[in-house]
C-alpha cells in the first residue's frame, strides 16, 4: 500500500516535467523549416511555397504529406531534421497513380531535390526518417524527430529570344 | 503522513503543472494541442495535408491585367449579422479570401475594414491574437504596396492553420478552409467578364480541383463533427461540380535534365468550353451565396 502511494507521488513529480519536455519540443519545431540548416537558397527568383511545413514525426514510421503542385513551376524541395537526425527516406509520388517521381534512396538520401512540374497535380512525399531499431531510449523524445520540408518555387522561365 | 502526501502533491502541481498556466492563450492550446496531435495523426493515418491560402489560389489564376472588382466581395457590414460558430468560422474564411483578392486591386480600398472584421471573427471562435496591433500599423503603413499586403494575406492564413492544428481545432479549420475555398472560386469566376479573352484563367480556375480534392478528402476525416457536417452539402455540390470537368491524363514521365534537375512531364490538362464554364461558375455562385447569407 505505501510502496503503491510513493509510486503514485513518483509519477506525478515526473508527468508535469515530460508535459512541459513535451510542449516544448513542438513548439521549438514550429516553423523549424525557416531556420538555416533548412535553407535551400533562395536565389534565381525562388521564393518560399506556403505549403512548407515542419512536424514531429516518429522515428521509422512512414508519414505522408500531401498537397497540390501547380503547372509551370520549378520548384526546390528539402527535408531536413533536428540535430541532424536521420537520414531521412523520402520519395515523390504522383497522388492519382502512386508512380515514384522521385526516390532518394538512389541518389544516397541526399536532403534536396530540384525539378520543374509542367503540369498542376497532387503529390504525396513519404517521409521515413531511418534510425536504427535498437536506438536507446533515454526518454519518449528519443522516438520523435522534428522535421521540417522546406518548398521553395518559381515560375519556369522561358527559354529563348 | 496524509498531509505530508497532500503537501507534496500540492509543491507539484505549483511547480510542475501552474507554470503552463500561461495568460498566453496561444501557448496553452499548442501545448495541449500537442499531447493529442500524435493520436490524431494516427486518426489521420498518418497522412499530412497542407492546403495553399486564399492569395496564393488567386496568385495562381490570376494574370496581370484581370480586372479586380472590390464590389464581389463580402461587405464587411455583414460580420456582425454572423452570429453562431459555423456561419462566423466559414466566413472568417471568406473574409480572409476577401482581403487576398482586394490587395490585387490597384484602389486603396476596404483592406483595414475587411481585417478588423477577420480579426473580431477569429476572435468570436476563440483564437485571440490573430490581428496583433503590429500586423493593423503594417497594413496602415502598406496600403499602397499591394505585394506586402498579399504576403500579411498569406501569413493570416497560415497563422490561422498553425493555430487550429497545434490546438486540434480541425473542424473549425475545416470551416475556415470551406469558407476560403468557395469564395476564392467565386471571386474567380465572377472577375472573369468575357469568356473568350480569358481560357486560360478559366484553366486555371479548374486546375484549383487538385487543391479542392485534396481539402475534400481533409474534411471527410472529420465529416461526423457536427459542425464539418454543416457545410457537407456545400462541399458535396462543389465536389460534384469539379468532378464533371473534363480532362486528359498525362502518365508519368520524368526527365533529368543536364543540371540534374529533373522535370516531371505528368499531370491532367483540363477542356475548357464555354459550357462547361457557364456551369461551373453557376453553380460557384450558388454555393457561395449559400454561405454568405444569413
Amino acid at each position: 500500500m505505501k510502496k503503491n502511494k510513493l509510486l503514485k507521488i513518483s509519477l506525478l513529480l515526473i508527468l508535469p516535467f515530460f508535459i512541459q519536455n513535451n510542449s516544448a519540443s513542438a513548439q521549438a519545431c514550429y516553423e523549424f523549416h525557416k531556420t538555416a540548416g533548412c535553407d535551400l537558397g533562395s536565389g534565381s527568383g525562388f521564393r518560399e511555397y506556403g505549403q512548407s511545413k515542419s512536424g514531429i514525426l516518429q522515428v521509422n514510421k512512414m508519414f505522408e504529406y500531401k498537397l497540390v503542385l501547380y503547372g509551370e513551376k520549378d520548384y526546390k524541395i528539402g527535408i531536413c531534421t533536428e540535430s541532424g537526425r536521420g537520414p531521412v527516406h523520402y520519395r515523390i509520388l504522383e497522388a492519382r497513380s502512386k508512380n515514384v517521381l522521385f526516390d532518394n534512396s538512389t541518389d544516397e538520401y541526399i536532403e534536396s531535390v530540384g525539378f520543374t512540374n509542367v503540369f498542376s497535380q497532387t503529390i504525396i512525399i513519404e517521409i521515413t526518417v531511418l534510425e536504427e531499431e535498437d536506438i536507446e531510449i533515454e526518454d519518449g523524445d528519443e522516438l520523435l524527430v522534428c522535421v521540417g520540408i522546406n518548398i521553395l518555387w518559381r515560375k519556369t522561365p522561358k527559354i529563348g529570344f | 503522513m496524509k498531509n505530508k502526501y497532500f503537501l507534496l502533491i500540492g509543491l507539484v502541481l505549483l511547480f510542475g503543472v501552474l507554470p503552463n498556466c500561461k495568460s498566453d492563450k496561444k501557448n496553452v492550446t499548442e501545448e495541449v494541442g500537442f499531447v493529442e496531435e500524435v493520436n490524431l495523426e494516427e486518426a489521420l493515418d498518418n497522412v499530412i495535408y497542407v492546403l495553399p491560402s486564399p492569395n496564393e489560389i488567386l496568385a495562381e489564376i490570376f494574370i496581370a491585367d484581370m480586372n479586380i472588382k472590390p464590389e464581389l466581395a463580402n461587405s464587411h457590414k455583414n460580420a456582425t449579422k454572423y452570429v453562431d460558430t459555423r456561419s462566423q468560422s466559414i466566413n472568417l474564411g471568406v473574409y480572409i479570401a476577401d482581403f487576398a483578392y482586394l490587395s490585387y486591386s490597384e484602389e486603396n480600398t476596404t483592406e483595414l475594414d475587411y481585417l478588423k472584421v477577420i480579426k473580431q471573427l477569429s476572435e468570436k471562435v476563440n483564437m485571440y491574437g490573430l490581428v496583433g496591433n503590429s500586423m493593423m500599423d503594417r497594413i496602415r503603413n502598406n496600403l499602397t504596396e499591394k505585394d506586402s499586403l498579399n504576403v500579411i494575406s498569406q501569413e493570416l492564413y497560415y497563422e490561422i492553420s498553425n493555430n487550429l492544428e497545434s490546438s486540434n481545432r480541425h473542424n473549425i479549420f475545416t470551416l475556415i478552409s470551406s469558407g476560403a475555398i468557395i469564395e476564392s472560386m467565386y471571386l474567380s469566376v465572377s472577375t472573369v467578364d468575357n469568356f473568350e479573352d480569358y481560357k486560360e484563367v478559366i484553366k486555371k480556375m479548374y486546375e484549383q480541383k487538385f487543391v479542392f480534392d485534396n481539402f475534400y478528402e481533409y474534411a471527410m476525416v472529420f465529416a461526423d463533427d457536427p459542425y464539418v457536417e454543416q457545410i457537407l452539402d456545400q462541399l458535396e455540390i462543389l465536389k460534384q461540380t469539379f468532378d464533371k470537368l473534363e480532362k486528359t491524363d498525362i502518365e508519368k514521365e520524368v526527365v533529368k535534365n543536364e543540371d540534374q534537375t529533373l522535370r516531371f512531364g505528368s499531370g491532367s490538362e483540363f477542356v475548357v468550353n464555354s459550357d462547361n464554364f457557364k456551369e461551373f461558375k453557376t453553380n460557384i455562385v450558388s454555393i457561395r451565396n449559400e454561405i454568405v447569407a444569413f
